[in-house]
């Protein structure tokens, strides 16, 4: 794993994002928290120090009696009386004023320096208090130091510097966990990947039991590797086929065309021009069957398709065969039942079967039957070609539909090996299947899919 | 004949003007889509030999553009493609005959002068097609060879039939897998030399000269 590669990776600047944010809010969090707590003890305090003060105030109009206002509010430890009647004798003076204090107080350890004449007994402490300056003249204050809210301040702070720490450590550690695992799952589809490049087109995405998005992403890039990895191998395999049997032609034709430079006799110079440029015209045709298939294999036929009566068709090319083959010393029967139609491709229906037939003459020896049948209906056909020949050797039978096979492996034989497999190109085209049947000689038959 | 030839690849180009003209034909060349369109609209040819893959203007476009002209020169499309569907655009698009890259000059010249020689309106009152001695009988679908009736069967009637069609031309055995089987590709049994050999043994039968002229690497021609 790259360490770099992980630092700036998305997954782990997205963890340490929603981290920072996780970690602003439990601020903002602890701070509301904090200021609704002490704003409602300040306040209690306050409420609590006003009633005071106010019944002492009360009394004081009434009787100015230190001892009975005592009693009304007695002395408590942090509580600060201060009363002073209308003449201005002090009567109660736990702390006294600097200065007439009036309405709530909310004091400072300073400030209740300066306030108070001497700020002993509060020992470093601030004051919540209220005074009240009563309506004959009278003065009292009562305060209440604030000790419990520097606690409970303290309390809360302390919590939230903890909070705030364990959110920051958590967060990174969470965020940190979650990238790397993410980071890896990425890694792990990179090194993949890296190794597809690099030509090893068997490799294949992980996929964990999670099924999460990128289980599903490796799903659909495995479906893909699959696909690519048979279209290679097409590609591959088309290649080295192309290599090993256009070497064969090319190397007569270049044979061919040596001797004609050195022939004297213009007659057998000609002649090996002639045979040069049916060398070429091989080779062509080989191509032209090559770029066939591939094409047909590529799809998008449909649109070529018609309807017609492949009856009439195979009847003809039976008509078409036959003196040829007559010729060649082999009977083609013919057992067709009239009227069945199709929808394909015409052009490439016939190339088909002219290709089934072309592959009985090819590797039968003269005297061999070969046999054309059509039976059954429109909705289920099947058509069969079938010959007294040789046969094939059950080993090589799945191979027949292969390019450029060929059962004798000197390729001595006519064609280019490409005949079955543009036929197998083209009833896939059609939905056709095709298949080997016969126990004497080689019967191919061909019907609808099911 | 007056030939147009648009091809962009100068060598092929030339090598097909050099080769009509040695025929006797006169021969203009085209480099690009545009020029050949402009010229075969403004002057009179014969055939047209248009490459499908022009710089400038498709072989396609061209001719698509000359037919909605109502200009109905015959047209012969070289082309390296050969898919299944390219041959039915070509011949969709207007164009009258199609020959795939490469080909041999042969091929070719039969096929320019067969296109040249079609009549412009075919001729469907036509109902006798005769050649020297021959004479075929479209409404009754006799033959006969200088009176003699002569049976043939329908395969190669139809045989028969392509070759007076182009009496005095000579018909390429590719020309006859398409235009008497519809076999655009060459099957490994020899179909026409066949059917040409059957053809032949009953026209010639009590004749010392053949019907049917076979011309050394190019194809079959009957003399008209």
């Amino acid at each position: 794993m790259g360490n770099a590669g992980f630092w700036r990776s998305g997954a782990f600047r997205t963890a340490m994002l929603s981290g920072a944010l996780f970690v602003g809010l439990t601020i903002v969090l602890l701070g509301i928290v904090y200021e609704a707590a002490t704003s409602t003890i300040e306040q209690q305090i306050a409420a609590s120090t006003e009633a005071r003060a106010r019944s002492l105030e009360q009394a004081l109009e009434e009787d100015d009696d230190a001892e009975e206002l005592s009693d009304i509010v007695p002395a408590e430890d942090e509580l600060f009386r201060y009363v002073e009647n209308a003449e201005g004798r002090v009567l109660i003076d736990d702390l006294v004023p600097a200065f007439r204090l009036t309405g709530t107080q909310v004091l400072s350890a300073a400030e209740a320096e300066k306030s108070f004449e001497d700020a002993e007994p509060l020992d470093d402490s601030g004051v919540i208090g209220f005074g009240v300056t009563g309506r004959d003249g009278g003065y009292v204050f009562v305060g209440h130091d604030d000790e419990q809210l520097r606690d409970l301040r303290e309390a809360l702070l302390q919590a939230g510097l903890v909070a705030t720490g364990l959110a920051i450590v958590l967060s990174f550690l969470l965020g940190w966990w979650i990238a790397l695992r993410n980071f890896r799952r990425i890694e792990a589809l990179n090194t993949v990947a890296g190794h597809v490049t690099g030509g090893d087109m068997t490799r294949r995405m992980p996929i964990s039991a999670r099924r999460d998005e990128i289980d599903l992403l490796s799903g659909q890039l495995n479906r893909m590797l699959a696909q690519l990895e048979s279209v290679m191998g097409a590609i591959r395999q088309v290649t080295n086929d192309i290599a090993h049997d256009m070497r064969t032609p090319l190397g007569r034709l270049q044979r061919k065309l040596e001797q004609a430079q050195v022939e004297d006799d213009p007659a057998a110079a000609r002649a090996l021009v002639d045979g040069a440029l049916a060398e070429t015209r091989t080779m062509l045709e080989m191509f032209g069957s090559m770029l066939r298939i591939a094409q047909i294999e590529g799809g998008g036929l449909q649109k070529h398709f018609v309807t017609f009566d492949l009856s009439q068709m195979l009847l003809e090319l039976v008509e078409t065969y036959r003196p040829a083959m007559a010729d060649g010393g082999r009977t083609l029967v013919a057992s067709i039942r009239p009227g069945i139609a199709v929808v394909g491709d015409r052009a490439l229906v016939q190339q088909l079967y002219s290709n089934l037939i072309d592959n009985a003459v090819v590797h039968t020896p003269p005297g061999t039957t070969v046999e054309m049948s059509l039976s059954g209906n429109s909705a289920d056909w099947i058509a069969r070609v079938s010959d007294t020949g040789p046969g094939i050797d059950p080993e090589h039978r799945a191979q027949i539909f292969d390019r450029f096979y060929r059962a004798d492996a000197s390729r001595t034989t006519r064609g280019s090996g490409l005949g079955l497999a543009l036929v197998k190109a083209v009833a896939e085209a059609h939905g056709w299947s095709i298949a080997i049947a016969g126990e004497d000689g080689l019967a191919l038959e061909l019907r609808p899919a099911r | 004949m007056k030939i147009l030839v648009a091809e962009d690849d100068s060598e092929t180009a030339e090598f097909v003007a050099n080769g009509l003209r040695e025929l006797g034909h006169v021969v203009d060349v085209a480099g690009d889509g545009r020029q050949a369109f402009l010229i075969a609209g403004s002057e009179d040819y014969d055939v047209l030999v248009l490459d499908r893959m022009l710089p400038g203007m498709d072989g396609l476009a061209i001719i698509r553009g000359l037919r909605s002209m109502e200009n109905t020169t015959p047209a012969l499309f070289l082309t390296a493609l050969d898919g299944v569907s390219d041959r039915v655009d070509g011949l969709e698009a207007g164009g009258d005959d199609y020959l795939v890259k490469p080909f041999a000059f042969s091929e070719l010249a039969a096929r320019v002068m067969a296109l040249g020689r079609r009549p412009r309106q075919t001729a469907n009152t036509q109902t006798e097609l005769v050649a020297g001695d021959l004479k075929m009988d479209l409404l009754s679908r006799q033959v006969s060879r200088d009176g003699k009736l002569v049976t043939l069967q329908p395969q190669e009637f139809r045989l028969l039939e392509y070759l007076l069609a182009n009496a005095g031309q000579i018909v390429t055995r590719t020309m006859l897998l398409e235009g008497v089987w519809g076999f655009h590709f060459d099957p490994a049994t020899s179909i026409v030399e066949t059917h040409i050999s059957r053809l032949r043994a009953k026209l010639d039968e009590g004749f010392d000269r053949s019907a049917i002229r076979t011309v050394r690497g190019a194809g079959y021609i009957i003399d008209g």
